[in-house]
């Protein structure tokens, strides 16, 4: 009689492989079945925690602990060496549907402010996966005073408000629903982050007691970590990047969030420390909606579609055109933007009657998602490159931005901003005779 | 295993496409239980097609509490047992000659001789006596420890070893052509 190793050895040999048609089949049964359930609840949907939570870049930040945490406690999931359970951790954020907590930072560099000036900015962040809505409460220290903002993130409306009391002012800018869901499926979806960060090496900081509690934590440093996170080290602001990461040993929840941030010169860095988190805590509907007085007045509103990054950095480069003599920032990143656009604007309009109009703030919100869309750009493989750093538009002919609009065509933007769909093999020589007018 | 949960977290969180993920990871290990099972390929089919349209309803309160693809495996079993409660001649795991298990399936090796044995191992497994496969198959395509078996049963971790050993001698008393059924 054969062993019954034998007998168990042949019949792991034994494997059904499903058959194409088949595999098409179950395939096309489950996207009709997906699409039967998407159409039958949308009348009475519950706004869905990550698509809801993603609307927005602002909502990331507002996110920021849930999402950084879940991506950074993924890259633990092989490891179980610091005595968490990094999974588990990941689950039970996914369970969460409340949390408060607040940010402290000392940003460096901050657009508008003097050289070498840190600006203190607090938030205090209340975020209900329920209600679908985000409240921050944010107060910026700049030298002359305090700025004090309340900005409101509304799933069901896909709108973000910002309220400052102070000045009986608010903005508004609405996310269209394509650039919603894009942003929910590939921006900032936990296994997309997971993904990422995986690729970059991460080291264990160990056991350390805070505020009296025993944690456990991980540390993730790589310059492209922010543009994958979400929050202020979002959207290209810095090029290195820093985030440690704090669970609670007993609870196996988060309970802080050091990053650090920094640009290449120097002249930009940034401290910031998450805490005091609170899972799971009631928030009454009330404190969740914005309630703006007839007297306040609607500063601008801004848009931001899917499909039309490009569209709209060059939107960005036009102020740059209008007010600074064509003289383009160095680089995309949204502090390299600010701090360029800023002191041209804050002369131009320093005079107390001199105010920019709606339409020109409107376009300057765009200041703020600039570096996003970049790498939005980039993320998407439409294969962008920027040469701010020696184009201006006294150099009419030379490239100054590109991006591919389809498989074989560029959009090409020159230094005077005249736009041209071009071939790669014509980019090439473009890009190349742009080169010799350097030299 | 724990980019199970990652895909269950997802699916929980607006994303029931990732079954489509969920079906290409586990579909070769599921199909093969499903016909080690039943013996017939286009029911075993439609057993696991079954298991994943099912999930889909759970969308967004998946809950788990052992791995995804235990839970797989048992709902598999679930189908499984389903089917064979509902075409009696089957039921007692007797396969007919007419309806042995399909040869649709691939070997890593192409040795005829190792293909030979493999049919003879499909003809075998449809003989044995639905509980003694159904506890064979949990252990080996579904790689259940025993005590999860006997859980799943409603029986007791000894009857679920004695069926094992039983079904291991069977199959290898058929494979020897010691026993004619």
């Amino acid at each position: 009689m054969r062993p019954a190793e034998e007998v168990y050895e042949l019949m792991n040999r034994l494997r059904v492989t499903p058959r194409p048609e088949y595999d098409e089949r179950v395939h096309g049964e489950i996207a009709k079945a997906i699409a039967e359930l998407e159409s039958a609840s949308t009348a009475v949907q519950q706004p869905s925690i990550w698509r809801t939570i993603m609307k927005s870049r602002i909502t990331r930040l507002a996110a920021a602990a849930v999402i950084v945490l879940a991506a950074i406690l993924a890259l633990n999931f092989f490891n179980k060496t610091s005595g968490i359970v990094w999974a588990e951790v990941v689950q039970r954020l996914g369970e969460i549907k409340t949390v408060s907590y607040k940010i402290a930072a000392d940003i460096k560099g901050m657009p508008g402010t003097p050289e070498g000036y840190t600006t203190h900015t607090t938030q205090d962040v209340i975020v209900s996966y329920e209600q679908g809505a985000v409240r921050i409460d944010s107060s910026l220290q700049v030298p002359g005073g305090t700025r004090r903002s309340q900005t409101y993130i509304l799933f069901e409306d896909s709108v973000v408000v910002t309220v400052i009391p102070d000045q009986k002012k608010y903005f508004k800018v609405t996310i269209s629903d394509e650039q919603m869901q894009k942003m929910g499926e590939e921006n900032g979806d936990p296994v997309t982050l997971l993904k990422a960060l995986l690729e970059h090496k991460y080291t264990e900081l160990g056991r350390k007691t805070i505020d009296g509690v025993a944690a456990w934590g991980i540390q993730v440093s790589d310059p492209k970590l922010g543009t994958k996170m979400g929050s202020f080290i979002s959207g290209g602001m810095f090029d290195e990047t820093t985030v440690q990461l704090w669970v609670d040993q007993k609870h196996e929840l988060p309970i802080r969030i050091q990053a650090t941030g920094s640009s290449k010169d120097g002249r930009a860095s940034m401290e910031m420390v998450y805490d005091n988190f609170q899972w799971d805590i009631k928030i009454e509907p009330a404190r969740l909606k914005p309630e703006i007085p007839d007297d306040y007045e609607l500063v601008a509103q801004g848009k931001w579609e899917a499909g039309k990054e490009g569209e709209e950095i060059i939107d960005v480069l036009r102020l740059f055109v209008e007010f600074a003599d064509g003289m383009y920032p160095a680089s995309l990143k949204t502090m390299t933007v600010a701090n360029a656009i800023a002191p041209v604007l804050k002369k131009k309009f320093s005079a107390a009657s001199a105010r920019p109009g709606k339409e020109l703030i409107a376009r300057l919100m765009k200041v703020d998602m600039v570096g996003m869309m970049y790498t939005t750009l980039e993320r998407d493989g439409k294969d962008p490159a920027y040469y701010g750093d020696r184009v201006s538009a006294e150099s009419p002919q030379a490239v100054l931005f590109r991006w591919k609009i389809d498989d074989n065509t560029y959009r090409v933007v020159f230094g005077d901003l005249s736009i041209e769909d071009v071939s790669a093999d014509k980019l090439i020589q473009l890009e190349a005779s742009s080169n010799k007018q350097e030299k | 295993m724990l980019e199970d949960r990652v895909l269950v977290w997802r699916f929980n969180h607006g994303r029931p496409e990732v079954l489509q993920h969920i079906y290409e990871k586990y579909k070769t290990d599921l199909l093969t239980l499903a016909v080690a099972l039943l013996g017939d390929l286009a029911v075993a089919e439609d057993v696991v097609q079954d298991v994943f349209l099912s999930l889909l309803r759970l969308s967004g309160r998946l809950k788990l509490t052992g791995s995804l693809k235990g839970y797989l495996t048992t709902s598999v079993m679930n189908g499984a047992r389903n089917i064979i409660r509902a075409h009696q001649r089957h039921a007692m795991g007797e396969l007919d000659d007419e309806a042995p298990i399909p040869a649709e399936d691939t070997g890593p090796d192409d040795a005829a001789a190792i293909e030979e044995q493999l049919d003879q191992l499909k003809c075998a497994l449809g003989r044995l006596p639905y509980p003694q496969r159904e506890v064979l198959v949990l252990r080996v395509y579904g790689q259940m420890p025993f005590k999860e078996i006997a859980r799943q049963q409603g029986i007791g971790t000894n009857t679920v070893l004695s069926r094992y050993r039983y079904a291991i001698d069977r199959l290898r008393s058929m494979l020897d052509g010691e026993v004619r059924q």
